[in-house]
């Protein structure tokens, strides 16, 4: 179990799941405080991921860091050199990162890591955000309405669904 | 059970889950012969979810359907009136979709349908394409 000040996954920058742990991570790496565990996977896996939803290089969000911009500027900064990703696709990328490690072509690898951090029998841990959670000492989220729906008010751009009662009715049909 | 001929939700049409069946849809309650419980969702749910993330408008995919043509074509037709994804989006969609129904805001909904459809000791059905499929027979 690490506890290295990196963010939850779960924590949003400007309604975006996961963009401020990247950040955290560059920052983490910059001051040599970022274990070589860690270092590997820099740029890629999940980072990789949320630099490509934003059609941002990777490296330029890392000299943006580098200069010290805060989360909010650094963001501004991917929508100016990407693009400005409208409410449904924040949405749609949410829960495609918060789902990510179950029933995928990772999911094999959740397990590895589950085993290797002496996880196996954390029924629970079924995604790479609940793993990550576990794995740096948070306690596992398994609600639903948390990650979705939380109490910050920078995550209320993110419920789409309310817009439409019935959309959460229409699922079958 | 339902047994409407419709696409699986899996199926794909241009590396897209679920639009052939979005289309299929359109072209049975054109000819009158989609069954009454699919009526009220037509437009919304998955096909509202899809036509969002094509960027195109429902009523003018109705329009076009019923002009006819392929789904292939179809889809060109909304690459170019809204917008062509990449690879990497088309995945995001994918996986978006494919999971939707699992520890979310319509897993209560999905539970409820399963109750409802007699199917509430099927542990296997965790998401909305599985139980589409089921309640389709397939």
């Amino acid at each position: 179990m690490r506890n290295l000040g990196l963010r939850s996954p779960y924590d949003k920058v400007g309604g975006l799941l996961y963009f401020g742990r990247m950040l955290d991570k560059i920052r983490s790496h910059a001051r040599g405080e970022l274990p070589p565990v860690y270092q590997e996977n820099l740029g890629k896996g999940l980072d990789e991921k949320c630099a490509t939803f934003l059609r941002a290089k990777y490296s330029l969000i890392v000299e943006y860091v580098n200069e010290g911009l805060t989360d909010g500027a650094i963001l501004q900064s991917c929508f100016a050199m990407g693009h400005r990703p409208s409410e449904d696709e924040i949405y749609m990328w949410n829960e495609f990162m918060r789902k990510r490690g179950w029933n995928d072509e990772v999911s094999d690898a959740l397990e590895r890591q589950k085993k290797e951090q002496g996880m196996i029998s954390r029924s629970e841990i079924k995604t790479l955000f609940q793993f990550i959670d576990a794995d740096e000492g948070r306690s596992v989220n398994v609600t639903i309405q948390t990650a979705a729906r939380g109490k910050n008010p920078s995550r209320t751009a993110f419920r789409v669904d309310s817009k439409d009662p019935m959309d959460c009715l229409a699922i079958t049909r | 059970m339902a047994t409407v001929a419709l696409h699986s939700p899996s199926e794909k049409v241009g590396g897209l889950f679920y639009f052939g069946r979005m289309l299929d849809k359109i072209r049975l309650h054109a000819k009158g012969e989609l069954p009454p419980d699919y009526h009220h969702n037509l437009g919304k749910g998955f096909d509202k979810k899809c036509v969002t993330f094509l960027r195109v408008d429902y009523e003018q995919l109705i329009e076009r359907v019923k002009q006819g043509g392929a789904d292939e074509e179809i889809l060109q037709w909304c690459f170019k009136v809204g917008r062509q994804p990449s690879e990497d989006d088309i995945y995001v969609w994918n996986e978006f979709m494919r999971k939707r129904g699992w520890n979310d805001e319509v897993s209560e909904t999905l539970q409820h349908r399963k109750k409802e459809a007699g199917m509430s000791d099927r542990s296997d059905i965790e998401t909305a394409f599985q139980f589409i499929d089921a309640d389709e027979r397939r």
